[in-house]
């Protein structure tokens, strides 16, 4: 009987340690504890929101600035290339004078190496208001016909020619092709504008590439 | 206590939270840092591949204007190279026809007639993060080639002596050729006759002689036209194959005159004297046994002295006394008036002036330069040439004895043109120049005069310039050997050129193989400096010029 009571007592007093035990790490928060802690995560996630759309916002005008670098040497480089082969040149304003469209043609020297230097090749650039302002190229073998791209072909197809780049404009008052009318010069300046950063503030991209060739024969074939 | 407990039980039940966020904070974060970098490097290797281009390009046109330098100055040895800074891979070719495709990689022979240049330009800094497209650039140029000027323009005569000229022995001049050289005489006497020995002398060749006379003998032949402004005598079985105009002329003995005679003065025509053309004269004389073929032209008195005196042709005079009788076939026309001066003769080429040639470099575009002060022998000139990769002059003018190129048993091979300044030139023994393969090299052995007084200024008589025995300037070679002092062809000595020199002779069995040679600078023809001379080989306009891919 005594070591029952013994070992009741013992239960009791074990049953106390538990509870409190329990009443300690289950017991909640209390409301203060709950606004301070909501009122942290809140400026935490304000801070880190902050962070994420800033940096999201950098990144987008990071590789937007980047395309249009990417862009402009791709078409600077382009119209380097087959300038400084040129024997012939020609510049052709659209026939809206109120759209900067321009097609430039050129006859130049073939650049492949196992061509012969009296071989020609005409290439083409094609720059338009139209798809948010894009650049277009193309080439073939001398001689050839290069035109201007109608409406339709702009908006349904434009087979036969590479798109360059888009995002472009013309400067302003400057064509995007200006050709140097120098009698015996073959040069070009290229002007252009690109949307670098998203933001409306284009960037001015101008270039004058001047050809190393003599001046086409009249024998020599054309490209316009 | 409570409140310490309390404050790290709420630390610990926001530790998960803020974790959260940050590692949501973080992937973000890096999703956008990979695409901004890759976007970043992108970008940049865009940026430097253009740059690499630009680098690139320029390069390659430097590599296009270090061939063109060593076309123009004739100093390329081998078809490809490399320059360092910038740095360029250069490749040099050359076409025989102006349009195929056909080339060879190697510097431009005498028969190129194009010349193509591939420069290969590399990037300082090349492209980073992998774009490596502007890294190098290739120009391709094409040049016309305009080879050795092998036109005798300029050239001059196969013998040029300002003082006298003697042809004795069974000396020989002709060309190599065939075609009909000329020997001038700017002044004083020719001789081709006995009282030098001559035997069998043949000139194959026109003789004028600007201010001199002519004495043909002993079988001498000229086989060209002569002019002279002083008297021409022919006698002992002389033989002239062209016409004769001078002064006067005496024909005895056998002589023989296959073209016509154009005199001013008196013609005298003697002792089996045979004129197969015309007679053209002041006056006319027929001893004895001479013939005139075809017609005879007297501006005065005709003497006609023995029966076997013939004209085949009409006999045109002022005056004939026909004491022979001789033979008049065609008949005779006497003017008392004077039937005038008759046909006028060809006119006589122009002998120009002495032409001084002096030490100057500026005559010689392309030419490396050696100086040479002791040796000066065979052995020495070629140790020097074979230095040359191009047109070479050796500087020779120190040499206390002069060039001594007389040797037995010792051959100077020319790697390529040569020319020798010295004061003299001693030539001889069974020395020899020749050249390897057949493409043609020339030689110049010059003593410079350099007295600019248009005659011959020789500073001492023993700088002359002999060249004996069996010396032999060979195929494909040819040599110009100028001097303000004299100069002997003698012995069995054979030289494949010019001569050109104070006073010039040539006797024994000498032969003198005419080849135009010239030199630089003076034109020989004319006198005139500066002349056309010889031209070296030189690039012409550019053909094309192209950037190619690749």
């Amino acid at each position: 009987m005594v070591a029952r009571a013994r070992h009741h007592q013992h239960d009791v007093a074990s049953g106390t340690g538990a509870n409190q035990r329990r009443q300690r790490g289950e017991g909640g928060y209390s409301l203060i504890e709950l606004l301070i802690y909501s009122s942290l995560l809140v400026i935490i996630l304000t801070i880190v929101g902050g962070m994420l759309l800033n940096t999201l916002t950098s990144k987008a005008k990071v590789l937007e600035s980047a395309d249009a670098n990417a862009v402009s040497q791709l078409i600077s480089t382009s119209v380097h290339s087959g300038v400084r082969n040129a024997t012939a040149l020609q510049v052709t304003d659209g026939a809206n004078p109120d759209i900067d469209d321009q097609l430039f043609v050129i006859t130049a020297v073939s650049s492949d190496p196992k061509a012969l230097a009296a071989e020609r090749v005409c290439q083409a650039w094609f720059y338009t208001e139209s798809n948010g302002g894009a650049m277009f190229y193309r080439r073939a073998a001398a001689p050839q016909t290069f035109v201007a791209p109608t409406p339709d072909a702009l908006a349904n197809d434009m087979s036969g020619w590479t798109l360059l780049g888009t995002g472009l404009s013309a400067a302003f008052a400057q064509p995007v092709f200006n050709p140097d009318v120098t009698p015996d010069r073959r040069a070009v300046t290229v002007n252009f504008t690109i949307n670098a950063g998203g933001d409306s503030s284009p960037a001015l991209m101008s270039t004058k590439v001047t050809s190393r060739q003599g001046a086409a024969p009249s024998t020599e074939p054309t490209c316009f | 206590m409570f409140l310490v407990r309390k404050a790290f039980l709420l630390l610990a039940g926001e530790r998960g939270s803020s974790m959260l966020a940050v590692i949501g904070l973080m992937a973000v974060a890096a999703v956008a840092t990979v695409a901004v970098a890759g976007s970043t490097m992108n970008s940049l290797g865009v940026s430097s591949a253009t740059r690499a281009g630009v680098q690139a390009q320029s390069a390659a046109e430097a590599g296009i204007d270090d061939a063109l330098l060593k076309l123009t100055n004739n100093t390329c040895t081998v078809a490809n190279w490399s320059t360092s800074s910038p740095a360029a891979a250069v490749s040099v070719s050359y076409s025989t026809s102006a349009i195929s495709d056909n080339w060879f990689n190697a510097c431009p022979s005498r028969a190129a007639v194009r010349v193509k240049i591939l420069a290969t330009g590399e990037a300082v800094d090349v492209g980073v993060g992998g774009n490596t497209t502007g890294d190098a650039r290739t120009v391709e140029a094409i040049y016309a080639y305009v080879p050795a000027d092998t036109d005798t323009a300029g050239a001059g005569s196969a013998l040029y002596s300002h003082n006298f000229g003697t042809f004795a022995g069974s000396s020989q001049l002709n060309s190599v050729d065939g075609s009909e050289p000329v020997v001038q005489v700017r002044h004083d006497n020719v001789s081709c006759d006995s009282t030098h020995r001559a035997d069998t002398s043949i000139l194959n060749a026109d003789l004028v002689i600007a201010d001199g006379g002519l004495a043909v003998g002993a079988t001498c032949t000229i086989v060209g036209d002569v002019w002279a402004t002083e008297p021409v005598a022919l006698h002992d079985l002389a033989q002239v194959r062209g016409n004769v105009v001078a002064p006067s002329a005496e024909s005895i003995d056998d002589t023989i005159i296959h073209g016509s005679i154009w005199t001013t003065g008196a013609t005298v025509l003697e002792s089996s004297a045979w004129i197969k053309g015309s007679v053209t004269a002041g006056s006319l004389s027929m001893i004895n046994s001479a013939k005139i073929d075809h017609d005879a032209w007297s501006a005065g008195e005709t003497t006609i002295g023995h029966s076997t005196n013939v004209i085949t042709g009409h006999l045109t005079t002022q005056s004939l006394a026909n004491s022979g009788p001789g033979v008049i076939t065609g008949g005779t026309t006497a003017v008392a008036v004077g039937p005038g001066a008759g046909s006028a003769p060809a006119p006589a080429p122009f002998v120009p002036d002495w032409v001084d040639v002096d030490y100057d470099l500026t005559d010689w575009p392309g030419f490396q330069v050696a100086t040479m002060n002791h040796g000066c022998r065979l052995a020495d000139i070629q140790t020097v040439a074979n230095l040359f990769t191009g047109p070479g002059i050796i500087d020779a003018r120190e040499c206390p004895q002069g060039v001594f190129l007389k040797e037995n048993n010792v051959t100077l091979s020319l790697p390529q043109d040569l020319a020798i300044f010295a004061d003299r030139f001693e030539i001889g023994l069974d020395a020899q120049i020749d050249a390897s393969g057949a493409t043609p090299r020339k030689l110049w052995l010059i003593s410079p005069d350099e007295t600019a007084d248009g005659s011959p200024t020789c500073r001492n008589p023993s700088d002359y310039s002999d060249i004996t025995h069996v010396f032999i300037v060979q195929a494909p070679v040819t040599a110009m050997l100028y001097t303000p002092c004299s100069i002997d062809l003698g012995f069995s000595a054979q030289w494949r050129g010019q001569l050109y020199g104070g006073t010039v002779g040539m006797a024994g069995t000498a032969t003198l193989h005419y080849a135009p040679v010239g030199i630089p600078g003076v034109d020989l023809s004319t006198g005139m400096t500066p002349g056309a001379g010889e031209s070296i080989a030189h690039l012409g306009a550019r053909v094309s010029i192209r950037d190619l891919n690749g």
